[in-house]
């Protein structure tokens, strides 16, 4: 006899019917609407030939597309994309499946005597069972919570894109600073190489002169010129070192691989030219607050512990959770099992009455908020001081290197006038000597000014985060 | 294959749809086709406004913005890193519903306020200037000249025209870069030149030995209108007092010394008759004045001589050398000379003083009544200008160059020592002795051999 269906099994036109409303939902929400952001894409890197002679304008860009350092903050920032799409998954159910069979070659049937009156049969399983369930939950409301969460956690996505954007301006600093070291112990080596050569001139006469019994020179000349000369020699093995260590430090920056050429196009420092950034530290200090990705990822940080205040009040209200099951029995149509076929829908309200620790956690909010809010202001005036200090230096290099272009020009006049009076028996062979001295010290001096003006430009640019302004060269 | 099926297969095209193929063969079709809805990439395109935190594009995915904060795309190895990296319909229905609510806020924060420019570091040094923090030094634009003024062979001395004008070029520019008065000079080998330029209005200033001041205001009194105006007298460099002069009246430092070596047999003025004198050229009012006066008070006559030679050196400071060396017997020399050279050298115990004028060698600034009436405000701006040069490096510099300490506003009283011998003076010009015509005469040799610091010559 065929026991009766407490339940029978959804049609298949129930299901259909119940997949089509569904999938209007997702229509409606992924396709509809074409006012979505659009997607970010890296560009594509720009292309040189293996030749190709770089500016410093290329070489900082290049860097932004090959220095590795600025891959690990991308991926680390798309790495919290995915922590937002865990938080976003709150809004969604979780749906989940669940298939077993079974098989028993006992008969488990409950033969029963019910009050020695007559003999019942109660089947309790089939000979064998196939069991699928569905199940799944939906978060209603949680009172604020989620929404709180996503709010901090596309903050936090937020500060780590910007991550990025503050070690952008940190590797086209390092680049900028290379470069410019590069340049400068090659002007540096130049003159020095200028030098050594007129002193070994200087030094083959003396000594000749002194041989030959000539008085207008004497061994103290030769001396003096052989003295200054292993000094200069000794210099130019540091400065030689210094520029190689450089270079192979600004191809790190730059991303470019080891077997890679990298050639420079010019290895000597522009001269120092007024800027319109250099003109007013009060404008720099206006544009740098309002680029640096480090106050608004400060901005961002203070706001998230504001957000943990709302968070931790939230504690107070309820939580609401649909949950759904669906059972299905197929096998040899057993009339218990297959009376729990079905579906059950729970609706459950999760109200806290008593939780002390809540307001723990709020108290520890509001702590956290103030010092969040304090710390801002400690670092907003810091970096004010930052780019007060680097836009005074900037101007201050700007005043030095026109000032040691002019003393340049007058140590070149006196070498050229030391030399002729030398010739016309007004100065002492000594003379010469410190007046090579004199031009070579003016020459490194000038080098070192218009670095220190070079580099400070780039140091301006990056406490501003100025990434439009080019170099020039 | 049912519909399902093929609409999954030409949806997606990846290696899951045969196992969803299956799934709807034995009867979950619904969950296949929600799970087909929400999985299912390539919603229409969405290019449209960009975001400040737009999302990253997955591999594959049609070119949208470029930034290069975002990440290289990321290549999936497996259907499960495609569904990952694709996020599906159902993530971006909550991007609908919840990224306008959950926006990331803007950046709000207003720049902190600079610091006023007239800030005050303390003791009157301000911060630096915002825009032109280390302004280049500039020279004083030209100017038309809207003063002049004389200066006598009486005050630049020694020096030649060409380096009392130079030395004077700074105090112009002074005076132009703090009262925007532009004077020039005008150099004068006579007294009388300098009378004619003021009583003409050609210069408005004259600066000259008190003697030579004296001289052009007896000549100005004579014309009505014309009176001379004293305004100010200079204190000489390296003012020095001996025994023989500390008690006399006047200004201290402004007298002039007749020195001998320390060793010399000369004990008064009386004992040099038939000695070697050496004067410096060009060094003329108060040395004639005083050995005038020495020598009428010796009863010498002026037509004969009293010295057995007179040699006018390049410098004042050889005429005290040569006596040092023993090149001459007697130096006349300025107070200031022999102060200096005693600072520098530490010649005092070398040499001794025979006697000492009274405290007249003193220069002066004067004017004209005429040209206070014209030029008063840039007579007075002047004045104050040259009255104040010791307040600031360049002005020391200047005074430096014309070996003069200071100058002051005039008061009466501050120079009745050279008006009671102003007769002096008169005398020497008119009763010239013997042994001092060189010093008058322009055409006199002078010689020109002076000593290096080691003493050398």
């Amino acid at each position: 006899m065929e026991m009766p269906r407490i339940a029978g099994p959804r049609s298949c036109s129930r299901r259909l019917r119940l997949a089509a409303g569904l999938a209007c939902v997702c229509l409606a929400a992924g396709c509809a609407s074409n006012n979505a952001p659009l997607v970010a894409v890296f560009p594509p890197p720009p292309e040189y030939p293996p030749e190709h002679a770089y500016t410093l304008d290329e070489l900082t860009e290049l860097a932004i597309y090959r220095n590795a350092s600025l891959d690990v903050a991308r991926y680390e920032a798309e790495a919290v994309q995915g922590l937002v799409d865990q938080v976003k998954a709150l809004w969604l159910p979780a749906v989940r499946i669940s298939l077993a069979g079974f098989v028993y070659d006992n008969n488990l049937d409950y033969d029963a005597n019910v009050f020695n009156l007559t003999s019942l049969n109660i089947p309790l399983s089939g000979n064998y069972n196939f069991l699928s369930a569905a199940s799944f939950v939906q978060i209603l409301s949680t009172g604020g919570k989620r929404t709180s969460g996503l709010k901090q956690a596309r903050m936090f996505a937020a500060i780590k894109k910007l991550e990025v954007l503050r070690l952008q301006d940190a590797v086209a600093f390092d680049v900028a600073n290379y470069y410019h070291l590069v340049c400068l112990t090659s002007e540096i080596d130049d003159a020095l190489e200028d030098a050594v050569r007129r002193l070994r001139v200087f030094r083959q006469v003396a000594e000749s002169l002194t041989a030959r019994g000539s008085l207008r020179a004497s061994r103290l000349d030769a001396l003096q010129a052989d003295y200054f000369l292993s000094q200069l020699e000794q210099f130019q093995l540091f400065v030689r070192a210094g520029r190689h260590q450089a270079y192979h430090a600004l191809r790190h920056y730059v991303g470019m691989d080891r077997e890679q050429p990298l050639i420079l196009k010019s290895v000597e420092l522009p001269p120092a030219v007024t800027l319109d950034e250099l003109v007013s530290r009060a404008a720099q200090l206006v544009k740098g607050f309002l680029a640096r990705p480090e106050l608004r990822q400060l901005d961002l940080f203070t706001k998230i512990r504001g957000e943990q205040v709302t968070f931790a009040k939230a504690q107070w209200a309820p939580n609401v959770v649909l949950a759904g099951g669906y059972t299905d029995v197929q096998g040899d149509e057993h009339s218990i099992l297959g009376a729990i076929d079905g579906l059950i829908i729970s609706l459950l309200v999760d109200i806290p009455i008593y939780d002390p620790a809540r307001r723990g956690k709020l108290r520890e909010a509001l702590g956290l908020e103030q010092a969040s809010l304090a710390f801002q202001r400690e670092i907003e005036d810091l970096i004010a001081l930052e780019i007060e200090v680097t836009a005074v230096d900037a101007q201050r290099a700007l005043a030095a290197a026109l000032k040691t272009a002019r003393a340049l020009q007058t140590a070149a006049e006196h070498y050229t006038a030391t030399r002729q009076a030398y010739t016309r028996e007004l100065l002492p062979a000594a003379a010469v000597v410190t007046a090579i001295g004199l031009d070579l010290l003016a020459k490194i001096q000038d080098a070192q000014a218009r670095f220190a003006y070079q580099n400070a430009r780039a140091r301006l640019k990056r406490v501003t985060a100025d990434r439009e302004a080019q170099f020039g060269y | 294959m049912d519909t399902n099926s093929r609409f999954w297969t030409l949806a997606s095209g990846s290696r899951l749809g045969p196992a969803v193929s299956r799934l709807c063969a034995t009867g979950y079709q619904p969950l296949c086709l929600a799970w087909l809805l929400l999985y299912a990439p390539g919603c229409a395109p969405n290019m449209a406004v960009p975001a400040a935190d737009a999302p990253t594009a997955p591999a594959g995915s049609q070119p949208g913005v470029y930034d290069t904060t975002a990440p290289r795309p990321i290549e999936p190895r497996d259907w499960l890193e495609r569904l990952a990296l694709e996020r599906g319909g159902d993530l971006k229905l909550v991007d609908k519903l919840m990224d306008e609510r959950t926006r990331v806020p803007e950046f709000q924060r207003q720049p902190l306020p600079t610091t006023p420019a007239d800030t005050q570091i303390g003791g009157g040094v301000t911060i630096l200037s915002d825009a032109n923090p280390f302004p280049e030094w500039q020279p004083v634009s030209p100017k038309e000249v809207s003063i002049r003024f004389g200066l006598a062979r009486s005050t630049f001395r020694t020096r030649t025209p060409e380096e009392a004008l130079s030395a004077v070029q700074p105090f112009l520019d002074i005076v132009q870069r703090e009262v925007n008065v532009r004077s020039a000079p005008d150099l004068y080998e006579r007294p009388a030149d300098l009378y004619f330029a003021l009583s003409d209005g050609k210069d408005q200033l004259g600066v000259a030995h008190v003697f030579d001041y004296l001289l052009v205001r007896s000549w100005l009194a004579e014309q009505p209108q014309k009176a001379a105006v004293i305004l100010a007298w200079a204190q000489p460099a390296n003012p020095r007092t001996t025994d023989l002069d500390r008690a006399f009246p006047g200004i201290p430092g402004t007298g002039i010394e007749l020195v001998v070596a320390a060793g010399a047999p000369y004990q008064k003025p009386a004992d040099l008759k038939g000695a070697r004198l050496a004067l410096a050229a060009n060094y003329v009012n108060a040395p004639g004045a005083f050995l005038t006066r020495l020598l009428a008070d010796l009863g010498q006559p002026p037509d004969q001589p009293f010295f057995s030679s007179v040699t006018l050196r390049r410098y004042s400071k050889d005429c005290v050398i040569d006596v040092i060396k023993g090149k001459a017997d007697a130096a006349c020399v300025d107070q200031g000379t022999v102060g200096a050279l005693d600072r520098f050298y530490g010649l005092s115990p070398h040499i001794r003083t025979l006697a000492v004028s009274p405290r007249y060698n003193v220069d002066v600034l004067f004017t004209s009544l005429n040209n206070l009436e014209t030029h008063r405000t840039e007579i007075e701006l002047t004045q104050n200008q040259l009255t104040t040069l010791n307040k600031n490096p360049e002005g020391e510099e200047v005074l430096f160059f014309f070996d003069i300490e200071r100058w002051y506003n005039y008061r009466v009283g501050d120079l009745e020592v050279p008006r009671q011998h102003f007769d002096d003076f008169a005398r020497f010009l008119d009763q010239t002795p013997v042994d001092l015509k060189p010093l008058l005469d322009p055409a006199a040799p002078v010689d020109g051999r002076t000593y290096d610091r080691f003493g050398d010559e």
